[in-house]
């Protein structure tokens, strides 16, 4: 089967290709009739060929960003059947389908930028699920299947109603819904200074950096709430300036970053990627006159 | 200044009357309300903020929340047959007030762990705080220091479990994140203080604070 460059043309200015299984029973009839621009197509070869012709159609003007919407019945473990050919991703001539037109970069030449799998809970059960992981790590594209059935309620004459989108899941989501994710539980804090992670002193950042003595760090320490760490959200407040703290081991160091005018010392002990643990200063005056004595590195 | 406020259910679908138009029970249908219909609440999802924003209904004909996909708080439809038919629902205050069946704030099976201000939630139109969102946490502030304040913040419906802790402590610059202590609006401000603090969106996303767990039998929510 293929399809006339005018047709092929006009489908490339569209955000969304509709490719509905010639699979013939009453659904797919009503489908057919309801969905205006749409191509039917019989199996993997009549994709193939259909792709092709699209990629050949393309002018001088760039495809316009789009899903690729796959339309059909789902086999019961929610694999996407399009005409006689099942998309399993645990099938190597389906693998090798998308991987082929993946190495020819078919889908981003002609404006995809998603894969829709549209038939009855392509994302529910674990085969469906690993079918879309698979799909999507071959195309490099996000893919989408659906939670539940799914029919011609659920199109108009453009295709899939944007209104349902709710249906969607995407292969990169968790299929455990984020919302059961247990968040993390942050408390309040003690201040170790040994458990701070080393460095080795790299870049001199924008603010004034400090070396702390044994002594003076001693003496700055006592300045802080040791006990009263916790996270402080949001925008990151700026340091007025950052302490190396003396380690065991030479020439590396525990940093800590005076914050707020002296209000407040912020620390990392799980590293930079995790948000700053910030202690208050009991005497902040105190503190900046300290960091006036200290050299800068 | 306006401002709608809205008040979270456990929702357990019952009836269907249109594509965005169904009945609700706020509590489990077979041991509490033996599939009463008497008990339903009917309630139109399409009658939300985004209908406000689109120009379809005035502020004062919202009757729920809008739901998650659209920034809301609502898990329930928002269409059917295919949407979700037990969830949460967020009843604007005028509606609720307006029904002659009101469900019970906290459901009447539950174990009554939390305060109503933990199931609340305010979105402002206009003036001062327009355009945000701002939802009800029961709140300690332990110190104050500066801008910031030390705050523990308990899991949404939980404050009043005794001898629960907080789901965590933060340092907040409270007068960028909470609403001010008014009426209707957060009661805490001052070290050692406790009751209800409303944060805003930017707050709960960034702190992941969780949402009252409703229905019951669900598993718990974050805010978005």
């Amino acid at each position: 089967m293929s399809i006339e460059v005018q047709n092929a043309r006009r489908l490339l200015t569209q955000p969304r290709i509709s490719i509905i299984t010639s699979h013939p029973d009453a659904e797919v009839s009503r489908l057919q009739g309801l969905i205006g621009d749409h191509i039917q197509t019989d199996g993997r070869l009549a994709l193939e060929h259909l792709l092709g012709d699209l990629v050949h159609a393309i002018g001088d003007t760039p495809p316009a960003p789009k899903t690729l919407d796959l339309i059909g019945h789902a086999t019961p473990d929610g694999l996407l059947r399009m005409g006689d050919w099942v998309l399993d991703g645990e099938n190597r001539t389906v693998t090798a389908f998308f991987r082929g037109i993946a190495d020819a970069e078919v889908l981003p030449r002609i404006g995809v930028t998603a894969v829709r799998l549209l038939g009855c809970s392509t994302a529910v059960g674990t085969r469906a699920r690993g079918t879309m992981k698979v799909l999507s790590e071959l195309l490099g594209l996000e893919v989408y299947g659906t939670t539940s059935p799914i029919y011609n309620l659920h199109y108009d004459e453009a295709g899939f109603a944007h209104q349902w989108r709710f249906l969607l899941s995407a292969a990169s989501e968790s299929p455990t819904p984020n919302e059961d994710t247990p968040a993390p539980l942050p408390s309040r804090r003690t201040l170790d200074i040994d458990s701070l992670p080393l460095v080795a002193l790299g870049a001199t950042p924008e603010w004034q950096r400090y070396l702390v003595g044994r002594d003076v760090a001693r003496e700055i320490l006592d300045l802080v709430d040791r006990t009263a760490g916790a996270q402080m959200p949001g925008l990151l407040a700026i340091p007025t300036a950052e302490l190396a703290l003396p380690s065991h081991r030479e020439a590396h160091y525990h940093l800590a970053e005076v914050i707020l005018d002296g209000n407040f010392l912020r620390v990392y002990p799980d590293g930079n990627a995790q948000p700053g643990i910030v202690y208050p200063v009991l005497a902040p005056q105190r503190l900046l006159s300290l960091l006036t004595s200290l050299p800068t590195v | 200044m306006s401002r709608t406020t809205f008040y979270g259910f456990g929702a357990y679908v019952g009836s269907l009357r249109g594509l965005s138009e169904c009945a609700w029970w706020d509590d489990d249908p077979v041991l509490t309300y033996k599939f009463a219909q008497a008990a339903l609440v009917p309630s139109d999802l399409s009658m939300n903020p985004s209908a406000v924003r689109a120009g379809k209904i005035g502020i004062k004909e919202i009757q729920v929340d809008d739901h998650r996909q659209d920034g809301g708080l609502t898990t329930i439809g928002p269409l059917f047959p295919t949407g979700a038919t037990i969830g949460q629902i967020w009843l604007s205050q005028q509606y609720y007030e307006s029904l002659p069946n009101k469900p019970p704030r906290q459901p009447a099976s539950g174990p009554d762990d939390g305060y109503d201000y933990e199931s609340t939630c305010y979105l402002f139109w206009d003036g001062e705080q327009g355009d945000r969102r701002f939802y009800g946490f029961h709140a300690h502030i332990a110190q104050v220091k500066g801008p910031l304040s030390q705050v523990e913040i308990w899991e949404g419906g939980t404050g009043k479990i005794r001898g629960r802790g907080p789901q965590g402590t933060w340092w907040l610059d409270l007068a960028a994140v909470a609403l001010p202590p008014g009426p209707d609006g957060s009661e805490i401000s001052q070290a050692g203080e406790t009751g209800a603090l409303f944060l805003d969106t930017t707050a709960t996303r960034s702190l992941t604070l969780r949402g009252p767990k409703k229905p019951l039998e669900m598993g718990e929510i974050l805010y978005p």
